[in-house]
């Protein structure tokens, strides 16, 4: 079972390398309209990256139901255990 | 990795840890092309590449040259989202000898910027555009579909690319879809998708002829891929990504590869190492029958296939030399006289076989044959002279290879490094043009600083007496080694474990490891006390001392010598005393104790052991159950700053 601890983490990894800003701190109620540059390519490629780091897939219909960082840690722990 | 050879760019070695500095540094060079080449030659992340086109495009904004990086104006036009490949294009083709900038489009707006005179992509002076377009953009969906509509469809963006840009197409095959209709009849049905599109493929290929616009099989790449990990629904739904993600790094080194032979940036010339590349074994020490080679053996056809990948290319144009640290006697009786060898001398243009560093024979070779650096590709199995090639010559493309020999020959092929846009008559007799019949080239100059790499490599020697559980290991180098070995002293399994109790006698195993991991047992030593010596000599003779050619040149028979050194202090030695008997296998070694500073007496040579011993170069870690009293941890490991504590008794 990951520790959402670990995976916000290794989420701040995956957000500061497809964005290159290192500066970058995620938080459960994050969003995109909180992180500059993150637009519809930027979240093409996040989750590309998630996809990878963790080997979970998300479906169209539940990358859609995504409101903020804390419910994509969510559906990581939940896929990934 | 075997799995995935391909997307992962196997052939190419991992970025550094600190890749992002690295780039930084490039930026600020006052002529960043080479350094930007040289990083832009890893395994890189879509990440990464993205990192590499920011910073060309910083540095084009800027006007800094990217010499010798020839520039190059490509369009990029497709139905797909092109957003993540157009980055990934630009940082591949640095890896191909090309500064390459990108002309693209609004998504979605593709046939207008071909037909309008006045479009962004025609008025851009694009050297080439490239037609990224797959079956889902062809009429080849609908029942009716016909391949020939789809194929006029790509004629007439041809056509007007070539009449309002001036421009070069380069073109795409299909990658069907891995979805089937009928089953194994799609083949054969008309109306079935993977029919329609084999039928594109082919027909374009016609069409090509005669034109100068160039085909990119990229059909031919989603097979080698596997069609059901290149084509990826979910995120053509998503993204509107034309294939996967995962494939962009490859199909991105692909337009590269199409992109340097544009330009010329091709490779002519592989370079072949010998022992455990082109064969297996150690010719030096398995002899002419006991190298691996044959049809029909496991082992023996992964060499094979390298020889006939070789060949092959070299009926295409390559030019073959080889560099290999051998006797060249040795080495070329294996092409003389090995009735399974299928690489001959008369296919090799220059054979250097000797015991120095690859980088300065390559450098001799491309000197020969008038060729440069960046002509060159070198093929060997050991990562310790991969590495010294890549330091001192980057210009040479250097491919990483698998652990199992096997997969050498496709990972070679997979590295795309002779890619050619066509195939003449001329290419045909290339090889011959610069034949020289193995001949062999003088070293002008070393290559460069090779105690900086070493000094790199983070080794480890580890230095054990005799014992039980090394026991096979030592009888095998004992019964085997040839080259390297002073006295070709042969013993049994039952001697060896008798010198084990033996305390009168002195012996090291030692082992190497460095950055690239474990380079197991590399060398053996007996001493006995010196039976002929005056009476109150202390004296102990090297009857045996034996290194594998593997790490040569890496100051191993110092660090050795300076163990030898320290352990007969210990034990009241006054004296060294060894010889050299000509086994006519071993003149390599004819020089060693003269090297080592050995004084000649007689037949003999000697060394007295208070006379200070070599500074380390590299770390020392000793067994525990090691002859070495004044050690009182268990596994000792110390720095080069933190001498063993005999090291300052002695100095005292």
């Amino acid at each position: 079972m990951l520790s959402s601890d670990s995976v916000y983490e290794r989420l701040n990894r995956i957000f500061r390398d497809v964005l290159d800003d290192d500066a970058i701190v995620l938080r459960a109620e994050t969003t995109a309209a909180d992180v500059e540059g993150w637009d519809s390519m930027v979240n093409v490629q996040l989750m590309l990256g998630v996809e990878q780091e963790f080997g979970v897939h998300l479906s169209a219909g539940q990358m859609q139901a995504l409101h903020n960082v804390g419910d994509l840690v969510t559906a990581i722990v939940s896929r990934a255990a | 990795m075997i799995s995935n050879l391909f997307e992962s760019l196997a052939w190419l070695p991992r970025p550094p840890a600190d890749f992002r500095q690295r780039l930084r540094d490039a930026m600020e060079l006052d002529a960043p092309g080479p350094a930007l080449h040289a990083l832009a030659t890893h395994a890189l992340d879509a990440a990464n590449l993205r990192r590499l086109s920011a910073a060309v495009a910083a540095l084009a904004a800027r006007g800094t040259s990217l010499a010798p990086l020839a520039p190059f104006r490509l369009g990029v036009l497709g139905n797909g989202t092109l957003d993540l490949i157009v980055p990934a294009l630009v940082g591949s083709a640095l890896r191909h000898g090309v500064a390459l900038q990108c002309v693209t489009v609004p998504y979605g707006l593709y046939p207008r910027e071909i037909l309008d005179p006045q479009s962004a992509i025609n008025r851009a002076g694009c050297d080439a555009v490239l037609l990224a377009f797959d079956a889902r953009a062809l009429p080849l969906q609908a029942a009716d579909a016909s391949p020939a509509q789809a194929l006029d469809m790509i004629d007439g963006f041809r056509d007007n690319l070539r009449r309002h840009g001036g421009t070069t197409c380069i073109v795409q095959t299909l990658a069907a879809f891995p979805e089937a209709l009928f089953g194994s009849a799609d083949r054969r049905i008309a109306a079935a998708p993977r029919y329609l599109v084999d039928a594109f493929n082919r027909d374009l290929v016609a069409r090509l002829e005669g034109s100068p616009d160039i085909l990119f099989d990229v059909a031919g790449l989603a097979e080698t891929v596997g069609l059901a990990r290149w084509h990826c629904p979910a995120q053509w739904n998503v993204a509107k990504l034309p294939f996967a993600d995962a494939c962009v790094p490859l199909y991105a080194d692909h337009v590269g590869r199409l992109l340097g032979a544009m330009r010329g940036k091709s490779r002519r010339c592989l370079v072949l190492d010998l022992d455990n590349t082109v064969w297996g074994g150690v010719i030096g020490d398995d002899g002419l029958e006991g190298i691996e080679i044959a049809e029909g053996h496991a082992v023996g056809e992964a060499f094979r296939a390298v020889q006939r990948l070789a060949l092959d290319l070299r009926g295409r144009g390559i030019v073959l030399a080889v560099s290999s640290k051998n006797d060249d006697a040795v080495a070329r009786r294996a092409f003389r006289d090995h009735p399974e060898m299928l690489l001959r001398e008369n296919h090799l243009a220059v054979f250097q076989a000797n015991w120095n560093d690859k980088a300065s024979n390559i450098k001799a070779i491309a000197e020969e044959l008038s060729l440069g650096l960046e002509s060159f590709v070198f093929l060997d199995d050991n990562p310790v002279e991969r590495g010294i090639v890549r330091r001192l010559l980057p210009e040479v493309a250097v491919p990483e290879l698998p652990d199992d020999p096997a997969y050498y020959a496709r990972t070679l092929a997979a590295a795309g490094y002779f890619e050619s846009l066509a195939f003449s008559e001329e290419d045909r007799r290339r090889a011959e043009f610069y034949q020289r019949n193995a001949e062999r080239v003088a070293l002008k100059q070393s290559a460069g600083d090779l105690g900086a790499y070493y000094a790199s490599l983070g080794m480890e020697i580890h230095f054990a007496p005799f014992d039980a559980m090394g026991r096979a290991r030592i009888v095998q180098l004992i019964n085997k080694s040839n080259q390297f070995n002073l006295t070709t002293r042969r013993y049994s399994e039952a001697e060896v474990a008798a010198l084990e109790q033996d305390r009168e006698a002195f012996t090291l195993q030692v082992r190497l490891t460095d950055v690239f991991g474990d380079n197991g047992m590399i060398s053996v030593v007996i001493c006995r006390p010196e039976q002929l010596h005056a009476a109150g000599s202390r004296t102990w003779a090297i009857d045996t001392w034996l290194m594998s050619c593997r790490v040569l040149g890496r100051s191993v028979e110092q660090m050795v010598l300076r163990e030898l050194v320290l352990a007969a202090r210990r034990r009241g030695i006054e004296r060294l005393v060894g010889r050299y008997i000509p086994s006519g296998r071993n003149t390599m070694v004819a020089d060693h104790y003269a090297t080592l500073g050995f004084s000649r007496d007689g037949e003999a040579w000697v060394l007295d052991v208070a006379s200070p011993e070599s500074a380390p170069t590299m770390k020392i870690v000793r067994a525990p159950t090691f002859d070495c009293p004044l050690e009182t941890r268990s596994l000792e490991t110390r720095s080069l700053e933190d001498p063993p504590p005999e090291d300052r008794a002695t100095a005292a």
